[in-house]
């Protein structure tokens, strides 16, 4: 720093606020402070970026794994319980929003029946289940049984008018049917033959004994056809919407057949073999659907071997009119020789051979 | 203690040690000891609204002259009107306490006139260094400019100022 700047520094220190002025700005100052205090520090302040996304991430944390668990606690839910409203409010009408196609809603709304058909069967044991909520659980079976029929009604329509079209479309749509799934329905095709075979053999045999009619024996059957129905939905050529209607007979069957447990039926004899018949006849419908379905599957592989031929003679065809391929000639003609006529090949050795031995 | 008593604490003594130096820094600014002395005040008042809704300051010397710097510009765009003259006339007002004799209120008269024919960014550079005694590296901190650039300003202010003021 030279003189000058040394000068106008010293002048300048000079320069000071007075002792009055500076008491004044002072309380000034203090006033202000007092009127804009600092903000207390929160002992927990440590964790306040806990407060913020965190947070609202915690709490959709815990509402899912309320919801969640009060979801699963629900579906074990009776008429009566706090949980029953939940069950039949929430959980039933959410996963009935996932049930977009004609068939799923027809699927889902006989899931219902057998549901609140369980449902019946479980509250029989139960004493604290008032009257009123028995009545109310019986209408609401009847409501969802009826329900089933007209939505599966509702399904074969659907899919009848669609079969239609397909039928007035033209043949080709059906060979580009994939390979690979006509070749597994031959194997199912078989396999539908043995089941059909089978039911009705144990059919015929029970038919054949005359024995005096079980409910044990009922039961098991309803058991075993329930499977079958379910496994007959899996099957490609098999009509679903028939599947299901008769699914949703098998639940009032179920539900005659609690009836008939509960002393409700009059003659319990004829009751039971009633129930008993109309078991036999969903068996056999479903057979029935089983035998026309393994028809269109032999049908298809056959139309399908049909054109494979047809391709097959086409292809022969445009080899004949092609242009032969030139004459081989030299070394390469030679070797082609060998390979193209093992046989010819094979003499003129023996030949050879039987000249040098002369 | 608890942090808002510290933090009071460091305020008041920055008030006490620094409030001095604002107030030279303000005056060879804007020629007037009472705009001087409320432009210091209000700086202050700023700084504590600043700090009580929670921010947290490093370096409250850096921060106060950034503060006091904008009051400047303001000051100045407010006052733009107003001439030369009768910014002279009305802040010709130097005073100290009880040791400033007339010699020492004539020298500051002097520098402050002499500064006052300066531009305005000269004169800034010229208050920081000498009047404040800010080293480059604070004054290019507060400016937010280059140490080159405010070197290379620096020298052509103080030789503009040495022809003005040189006694």
């Amino acid at each position: 720093m030279n003189d000058f700047e040394k000068y106008i520094h010293e002048v300048a220190q000079k320069l000071t606020i007075t002792s009055s002025e500076k008491v004044v700005i002072r309380a000034r100052l203090h006033a202000h402070m007092a009127s804009h205090p600092l903000p207390e520090k929160s002992p927990y302040s440590n964790f306040l970026f806990f407060t913020h996304f965190h947070m609202i991430g915690a709490t959709f944390l815990v509402l899912f794994f309320v919801t969640g668990g009060a979801s699963a606690f629900a579906e074990k839910a009776l008429p009566g319980d706090l949980l029953y409203s939940f069950k039949v409010d929430v959980n039933e009408e959410v996963r009935g929003w996932f049930s977009v196609s004609q068939f799923a809603k027809a699927e889902w709304s006989v899931r219902l029946a057998e549901r609140r058909l369980l449902e019946l069967e479980s509250v029989e044991q139960d004493e604290t289940i008032s009257l009123a909520a028995r009545q109310s659980l019986e209408n609401s079976f009847a409501i969802q049984i009826k329900q089933a029929n007209e939505n599966t009604r509702a399904y074969e329509d659907k899919e009848q008018s669609y079969q239609k079209t397909e039928e007035q479309s033209d043949s080709l749509a059906r060979e580009n049917t994939s390979k690979q799934e006509v070749a597994t329905s031959g194997g199912l095709s078989e396999a539908l033959k043995d089941d059909i075979s089978v039911a009705s053999l144990s059919r015929a045999a029970s038919s054949a004994e005359e024995k005096p009619l079980k409910i044990e024996e009922v039961r098991k059957r309803i058991a075993n056809l329930k499977v079958s129905l379910r496994e007959a939905k899996l099957v490609a050529f098999l009509d679903k919407g028939k599947v299901l209607r008769l699914e949703a007979k098998l639940v009032a069957v179920q539900r005659e057949l609690y009836g008939f447990e509960k002393n409700e039926l009059g003659n319990k004899d004829e009751a039971l073999k009633s129930i008993h018949k109309i078991v036999i006849e969903i068996e056999e419908k479903l057979d029935t659907l089983k035998v026309e379905a393994s028809a269109k599957i032999k049908a298809s592989i056959e139309e399908l071997l049909v054109a494979e031929a047809g391709e097959a003679s086409k292809e022969s065809d445009s080899i004949k009119v092609a242009k032969p391929s030139p004459a081989p000639t030299g070394v390469r003609a030679s070797k082609e020789i060998e390979v193209n006529m093992p046989e010819k090949i094979e003499s003129k050795r023996l030949d050879q051979a039987s000249s040098i031995e002369r | 203690m608890k942090k808002s008593d510290i933090q009071e604490k460091q305020f008041t003594e920055a008030f006490e040690s620094l409030s001095d130096a604002l107030f030279r820094h303000s005056f060879f600014r804007v020629s007037n000891r009472e705009v001087a002395l409320d432009l210091v005040q209000e700086t202050f008042m700023k700084t504590w609204n600043h700090i009580s809704i929670g921010n947290e300051i490093e370096n409250i010397k850096a921060f106060l002259y950034r503060v006091v710097n904008n009051l400047i510009i303001d000051y100045y765009r407010k006052s733009k009107s107003s001439s030369l003259d009768n910014l002279l006339d009305g802040g010709f007002d130097p005073q100290g306490d009880g040791a400033d004799s007339i010699v020492a209120s004539s020298e500051i008269s002097l520098i402050k006139k002499g500064l006052s024919f300066l531009p305005e960014k000269d004169r800034e550079v010229i208050v920081m260094r000498y009047v404040d005694g800010l080293s480059l590296q604070e004054i290019s901190r507060t400016l937010e400019e280059s140490e080159n650039a405010i070197s290379v300003r620096l020298h052509r202010a103080l030789k503009k100022a040495k022809e003005i003021i040189q006694p």
